[in-house]
Order: structure tokens, then C-alpha cells, then sequence
């Protein structure tokens, strides 16, 4: 919570031309946080099988360096209206132009939050955005509170009311709506499909694959990158369709989850200093 | 908000810099540049987009401010220079805690809007405070004063430039940019 309003606060301080240095700073401040070093290094272990421990623990210090940036840009376009420069990757008009509902699959890279409101801008579409709810219910009522200051456009709902909020999905698809799913990461409670991403097992969200499934609309892997300083790419890759083939549900949901892995693989191959994942993403993985 | 939309060369406007000298910079390579068209390139016309700019800048006021202060260190002044560098980006933090938490909100309610640009330039001065007690030295530090308070006249040179050429760069902007 301290950390939210110190951002907020910093924001409205911090000339522009000299944010970079405290960035950097406190990028350096956050190697000191063992976890979450040590977690990112054991995922590059993984992302990158062949290299070295030591190499991964100045990557460690790159990626929490473009996680201090985009939380930063975050937090200026929230506050000051100050917009990233964007380029939009691979076939955007497809799901710009999709008619009715549809899922967005992302994962935890670039500036999600920034993404989704510049696509409200630019498509004109009402989008839902479901992520898993702050622990703490002050930070939570930090978070709501600044979200009123945002485009009407971008909905926001939590993943941990699991049935309520498969309803409200499936009643915002059929509205049209877009609903925006981070697909890399499971949050307790919550239905798994197993997959193994970069060699390794690991369990990724069933809920975005079902929902497709059960509104019968395609799911499209959306990813926002960060390419430097105040500049993004939204990166569509093609669309994943989740049919039902055979009498095995699962095995059905399992092959559309195949598809988006080796999607979420090449990107996070190529930009693995933007995914923002501080835990291993697997249990196989050093702890 | 105006959006350069599918010309790469949009990144040479002026107004997507903060600083004289790097404006006048954008707009004679603007002047110079040939279309690039970039489908699904968007860019934002607001100051501070550019990273040259932003990088560069940021590293000229800290490894200047570093040398200024590290003639002050009880080390070897290569060591010191070394020790300088965390120290300036630490330090110079604290002018912005202090105005932004203390002395802003004494002077006007409506403060947050201003703290940014007060702050830069209470660093600045803090910075060409630093540079004048070294600039009648002839040593390192003195050196870095000389180019610190080039660089400033510089600057001012190119805003009077600029000023002159305000007309011929407000048509090339409106011609590349759009409201969105």
C-alpha cells in the first residue's frame, strides 16, 4: 500500500528528465528482494536452458528495471495523461475488426493496465479486464479508487468469485464485449489445465479456455511489450479456436492450451526481460 | 492528445523533446528526414518521448554532478568518482521528497501540477552551485564545470533559435500530426 501512493507521489515529483536515474536506483534497491530475484532467475533458467547463473542475476536487475518503467508509465498516463508511443505487431485489424465478443489472452508483460485502455481508445470497444484481486483491501480500495479516473470503456473483474463471474463473462461476450484474461499464471482456487512451457510442467488458467469454449468465440493471444523508453508493441498473434472435437472436454480444452503455450513461449523467448513473473512458474523449477 | 500516425520520421518532431538544444536537434534532422512509412506505428507528440533525450540527459547530470562531487570525497578521485555516481542518484532525490512533501504544499494548494518543473530547476541550481565552485580550478572537476556551463549557454542559444523558427516548425508538426 505504502509503495502504491509513494509511486502516485513520486509521479507528480520526480522531474521527467531524471526519472530514469531513480528508476534505476531503485531497480538496483529491489535486487536486495531475495524472492523475487530468485525467482525470475530460476524462470530465466528455464526461458534461456543454457545459460549462467551469474548472467541470469544481472537479467534479474533488466527485468525489474522494465517492470520499475512500466509502472512508472502506468502510473504517468494514469495520473498526467502522458501516452507511450505504440506499434501495433501481427494482425491487430482481426481482432479490431472481429465482430461480437471474443477473449484477449495476455500474460504479465509490458503495461497490461496501458494496453487495455489504449484499446478502448482506438478500437472503440467495451472491454472487460478479469485479474486477481490486491490481498490487502486497503491496497484494493487504493486501486479502485484510481480506476474511476479511467476511460468508461475498461471493466474490471476478479478472478477469485469463479462461478459468479463465469456468468458476467459469458453475459459480457454475448453484449459483444471483449474480455481480457491473463493467461501465465494460476492464482489459488482457480481450474488448471497441466501444460509444460520451455521443457518444464507447469498449469496454466482453464477458465479463458472454457469460456471461449462455452460462447463459442475465438480466443486472441494479445501481448504488450515494452521496446524502450515510452514505447510499446501490441502484439497480436493469430487467433486460437476451442472446439469441441470428441466427447473429452478436457482433452479439447487441453489442445487449444497447447497452442496458446507455444505462442506465450516465443514471446516470452524474445522479450523475457518483460515478463514479469517473480515466482517459478512451475514446481520443477530451483526455488 | 496529437498522434503521428504510420511515419516513422514523426519521431523527430520537436515537440516530442524537452530540452532547446535537443529540439532544434529534432527539427533540423526533421527538416532533413524522408518519409518512412510504418504501418501501425502511433506516436504520442508530447515532451520527453524521446530516449535519446531522456537517457542522455539523465546520464550527463549524473556523471557531471558525480564529478562535481567527488573532489569533496576522503578517496582517491578515480575511487571517488566511482563511490560519486550511486551517491548523486541517491542524493538527488532528497530536493524532491523535501519540495514536494514540504515546501510546495506550503506555497500554493494547487501544487502538484508545478512540482516537477520546480524541482528540475532547484536541481539545476543545485547542480551549477556545484559546477561554479569548481570552474575557476584547473582539474577534473573543473573541466566538467566548463562543458556543464557550456551546454547551458548552448541551450539558450538554441531556445532563441527556435523561437525565431516557431512558425516553420508549428507548420511541419500540424502537417505530420493529428488530433486524436
Amino acid at each position: 500500500m505504502f509503495w502504491r501512493h509513494f509511486l502516485r507521489w513520486a509521479v507528480f515529483n520526480v522531474p521527467i528528465p531524471l526519472e530514469s536515474i531513480i528508476l534505476a536506483f531503485w531497480s538496483g534497491l529491489f535486487m536486495f528482494w531475495h524472492s523475487g530475484r530468485r525467482g525470475i532467475m530460476a524462470n530465466l533458467s528455464a526461458v534461456l536452458p543454457h545459460s549462467w547463473a551469474i548472467t541470469n542475476f544481472f537479467r534479474a536487475y533488466r527485468v525489474f528495471w522494465n517492470f520499475a518503467c512500466t509502472l512508472n508509465d502506468n502510473a504517468r498516463f494514469k495520473d498526467l495523461r502522458i501516452v507511450p508511443d505504440w506499434e501495433f505487431v501481427g494482425d491487430f485489424d482481426a481482432l479490431q475488426g472481429h465482430p461480437g465478443g471474443a477473449v484477449m489472452l495476455t500474460a504479465h508483460m509490458g503495461s497490461y493496465d496501458l494496453g487495455a485502455h489504449l484499446f478502448t481508445e482506438i478500437a472503440g470497444r467495451q472491454l472487460v479486464m478479469v485479474r486477481a484481486p490486491e490481498s490487502d483491501p486497503r491496497t484494493r480500495e487504493f486501486e479502485e479508487s484510481h480506476r474511476g479516473q479511467l476511460r468508461e470503456g475498461v471493466k474490471v473483474g476478479f478472478s477469485t468469485r469463479a462461478s459468479d463471474l463465469a456468468l458476467d463473462l459469458l453475459h459480457a461476450i454475448d453484449s459483444g464485449e471483449l474480455v481480457a484474461i491473463q493467461g501465465d499464471r494460476v492464482t489459488p482456487g482457480i481450474a488448471t489445465i497441466p501444460a509444460t512451457m520451455f521443457g518444464v510442467r507447469t498449469a496454466i488458467p482453464a477458465g479463458p479456455f472454457a469460456l471461449a469454449m462455452a460462447a463459442r468465440v475465438p480466443i486472441f493471444p494479445l501481448f504488450i511489450v515494452r521496446r524502450g523508453h515510452r514505447r510499446y508493441q501490441l502484439v497480436t498473434a493469430p487467433a486460437i479456436m476451442v472446439v469441441r472435437r470428441s466427447r473429452n472436454r478436457d482433452a479439447d480444452l487441453a489442445a487449444a492450451a497447447e497452442d496458446w503455450v507455444r505462442q506465450l513461449e516465443d514471446v516470452i523467448r524474445g522479450s523475457w526481460h518483460q515478463w514479469f513473473a517473480f515466482e517459478p512458474f512451475s514446481e520443477e523449477l530451483p526455488r | 492528445m496529437r498522434f503521428v500516425r504510420n511515419r516513422a520520421e514523426g519521431r523527430w518532431l520537436p515537440s516530442r523533446h524537452h530540452f532547446a538544444l535537443f529540439r532544434l536537434a529534432a527539427y533540423l534532422r526533421l527538416r532533413a528526414a524522408k518519409p518512412e512509412p510504418q504501418p501501425g506505428l502511433m506516436l504520442a507528440v508530447t515532451r520527453d518521448q524521446s530516449m535519446g533525450e531522456n537517457y542522455g540527459f539523465a546520464i550527463w547530470f549524473l556523471l557531471s554532478n558525480a564529478a562535481f562531487l567527488a573532489p569533496y570525497l576522503p578517496l582517491p578521485l578515480p575511487l571517488a568518482f566511482v563511490v560519486a555516481v550511486p551517491l548523486v542518484a541517491l542524493l538527488l532525490q532528497f530536493p524532491c521528497f523535501l519540495m514536494g512533501a514540504v515546501v510546495m504544499p506550503l506555497l500554493t494548494r494547487n501544487f502538484l501540477r508545478n512540482n516537477q518543473r520546480m524541482n528540475m530547476t532547484v536541481l539545476l541550481v543545485i547542480s551549477t552551485t556545484l559546477a561554479a565552485s569548481h570552474v575557476r580550478q584547473l582539474s577534473f572537476a573543473g573541466v566538467v564545470a566548463w562543458q556543464f556551463f557550456g551546454l547551458i549557454v548552448l541551450n539558450a542559444v538554441a531556445a532563441v533559435i527556435l523561437f525565431l523558427l516557431r512558425d516553420d516548425i508549428e507548420r511541419l508538426e500540424q502537417a505530420l500530426s493529428s488530433a486524436v
